[in-house]
């Protein structure tokens, strides 16, 4: 058993009955941990006592390494981050199975028990500090090369070099709220002192009033020096960076509300995509800049509000591992999204201002994969040292400019200036036709059917059939009895209806018959007048056989009522024929008709068809923009 | 819109169901002098013998 006294730092090493004092180790950093020593908590149902921690500086800021101690004896750790918590367990593994240190790097896939992993982090941390109890003894300056993994559905992975043979320890992202801390417990906290001078910009003097406790460098507002932080004090200028000619439509200090809650933007940073092209100077082409706000809350860390166009996401990191084709739930997400592969750049940082919990850098080019589901998007960031995932949700300039009004209590006084409303699509903007068109996707196929059984239902009920029909020999002279035909009458024996006329000229070839008709309502004296030519050519040419129309033709009438009716037909013929043309003539009720149905189809389709292409004409122009790799690797 | 839309196809389903059932065909010739749509001659052509004459020959080349 290893411990530091709370008061005097001192290291204190058990072994059995015996004491060994190892000296002192410093004093806790003040990072703006929720968790205390000795607080009490639950993971997954089982209590827990915060018994020691290990407090870590990598090189872009301070993690903690929490131990606990479950109640049932069994130890755990709780590591602290970037405003993450990671709970795991050590779990005993043959040697040899843990991949080399030098081995694995950022992003890179790994298989643990079967299931991809990747490399969210490489680093070597050095101890700074500790208390509490603790399983094994640490001392000031102890390395701790490990490297953090995570899986699929936020399963995490630790390879802890700090062993030989290396440790595995398995877990996942947790929720600090998840954890039930109880404070009554919590040892007392000891007053620190911070120097008025650390306070202030190491060049011009301006006031740095620290947010985030974890914050790792500071972006001076004034005059642009970039400072290193440690424990909430500025140590060093590491950069001093030029204000950019358009300035970011939100400014450092103010406060918006998202998720019922108070968010301050405490940094800002432009960045620009970048990517290879031969052609560009230095070989690498650049595109449009955008902005990312660092938002922060004292209960919940960091959050990232980013603009882009004119068009902003909520973003938060996420521990997501999507392979391709996987399916992830985000934080927020109202279920299980499917992620495909927009696009493959590199970012580049080109000026800061405020605070971030790592020291942040201009000018070093990190790869970038963006997956969308929208309204969600899922990004890996890689650099040398990690890979990184975050989740952003798309929200409009209408609630970003809702949110700081709330925030900052300036609603409806104009003073909230965001950059005007975009004008391109963005890669996980919300389709605004989507629903619409997919409602009238599923209400089509409805309205096609109904349509198509009432068409059915109403002919197979309407009484059809031949009321009347005659046979005639169509002659060459004008006398009546070779011209003048007459079908009928005929009794209509229906309300309302039509009647349809069958003429066949059988036999005719190269040969015409034209056929005048007039229906005659015999009682009410209505007519209905109408004609056709019935014609039928064919021979050969070079081509071989033609024929060209045809021996039948199709007369009808409509708006009968209930009534008696003659059919008189004139026929007229090429006078050079001789021979006389049979000529067929029937008379058919109600005769079914399909040009109501097509024209009911027409405008039931119509509507539809318009809200499918605008919906798809929108996901044409956004995917338009993708790179159309099918992978999720740069 | 959407709901606008289920109108209007309701409602010319309904319309269609209407004109099938009455046996209304949408091309069919109309009465002499009623409507927009009624019937006014055959539309043949005679010759000055007042017969039926065909004006159009066949179109094969």
């Amino acid at each position: 058993m290893f411990a530091i006294c709370g008061y005097c730092q001192a290291m204190v090493l058990r072994k059995g009955a015996d004491l060994e004092n190892l000296g002192k180790i410093s004093e806790i950093m003040e990072d703006g941990s929720p968790i205390r020593l000795g607080m009490g908590g639950k993971f997954k149902g089982r209590d827990f006592q915060v018994a020691g921690r290990i407090q870590l500086r990598w090189s872009d800021g301070i993690w903690n390494e929490w131990y606990l101690l479950y109640a049932d004896g069994t130890p755990g750790w709780l590591g602290e981050g970037s405003g993450m918590f990671f709970a795991t367990f050590q779990r005993e593994v043959p040697p040899g199975i843990i991949p080399a240190f030098d081995s694995l790097a950022a992003g890179q896939e790994v298989t643990v028990s079967g299931k991809p992993f990747s490399v969210s982090w490489k680093e070597t941390s050095r101890c700074v500090s500790g208390e509490g109890e603790l399983p094994f003894a640490v001392a000031e300056g102890w390395e701790s090369p490990s490297i953090d993994l995570i899986g699929p559905d936020g399963a995490f992975v630790t390879f802890d070099y700090s062993d030989d043979p290396p440790s595995l320890y398995v877990g996942e992202e947790v929720k600090v709220e998840s954890l039930a801390l109880d404070a009554s417990t919590a040892a007392p906290q000891k007053a620190r002192k911070v120097a008025a001078e650390s306070l202030s910009c190491l060049s011009c003097g301006a006031p740095y009033n620290p947010h985030g406790k974890d914050a790792a460098s500071w972006g001076c507002p004034t005059c642009g020096a970039v400072h290193e932080v440690l424990a909430g004090r500025l140590q060093k200028i590491y950069a001093n960076l030029e204000p950019p000619d358009i300035r970011p439509g939100l400014e450092l200090g103010m406060v918006g509300r998202f998720e019922e809650l108070d968010w301050t933007v405490v940094g800002i940073q432009r960045r620009k995509s970048t990517w290879q092209d031969s052609d560009a100077a230095g070989g690498w082409a650049t595109g449009s800049d955008w902005d990312e706000y660092l938002l922060w809350n004292e209960q919940n860390g960091y959050r990232w509000l980013v603009e882009s166009d004119g068009h902003w996401n909520w973003i938060r990191t996420v521990p997501a591992n999507l392979a391709k084709g996987q399916t992830a739930v985000l934080p927020g997400a109202p279920r299980r999204s499917e992620f495909k592969h927009f696009s493959s750049y590199h970012a580049v940082t080109t000026w800061v201002v405020g605070e971030f919990y790592w020291r942040v850098k201009t000018g070093d080019r990190n790869s970038v994969v963006d997956h969308v589901s929208p309204p969600w998007v899922l990004t890996r960031e890689t650099d040398d040292r990690e890979s990184i995932w975050s989740a952003g949700l798309y929200m409009d300039r209408a609630q970003i400019l809702s949110a700081f009004e709330r925030g900052s209590g300036l609603v409806g006084k104009g003073k909230v200036k965001l950059p005007p409303p975009p004008n391109t699509i963005a890669a996980n903007q919300p389709n605004p036709f989507a629903a619409q068109g997919k409602a009238m996707r599923s209400l089509l196929w409805k309205f096609v059917v109904a349509a198509i059984l009432v068409h059915i239902l109403t002919t197979l009920f309407l009484p059809s059939g031949v009321v009347a029909k005659g046979d005639f020999l169509v002659g060459t002279d004008t006398s009546a009895a070779s011209s003048r035909f007459a079908v009928g009458p005929f009794a209509f024996e229906h309300d309302r209806g039509n009647v349809e006329v069958i003429l066949e000229a059988a036999g005719l070839d190269n040969d015409w018959v034209a056929v005048d008709a007039v229906l005659t309502d015999r009682a009410t004296g209505r007519t209905w007048t109408t004609g056709k030519e019935i014609s039928r050519y064919s021979g050969y040419d070079s081509d071989g056989s033609w024929t060209e129309g045809s021996r039948e033709a199709t007369l009808r009438f409509d708006g009968l009522e209930r009534g008696e009716y003659l059919l008189e037909l004139e026929t007229g013929r090429d006078p050079s024929k001789t021979a006389p043309q049979p000529l067929s003539v029937k008379v058919r009720r109600n005769a079914s008709t399909l040009s109501w149905l097509l024209l009911t189809l027409l405008v039931v389709c119509a509507v539809p068809v318009f809200a499918i292409w605008r919906s798809m004409g929108f996901e044409s122009r956004r995917w338009a923009q993708s790179d159309g790799a099918s992978g999720d690797d740069e | 819109m959407t709901k606008l839309y289920a109108l209007l196809a309701a409602g010319s389903i309904g319309f269609m169901g209407y004109q099938d059932w009455r046996g209304a065909s949408m091309f069919g010739t109309r009465p002499q002098g009623e409507g927009l749509f009624a019937s006014k001659s055959s539309g043949l052509m005679r010759g000055p013998d007042g017969r039926l004459i065909r004006t159009r020959p066949y179109n094969h080349k």
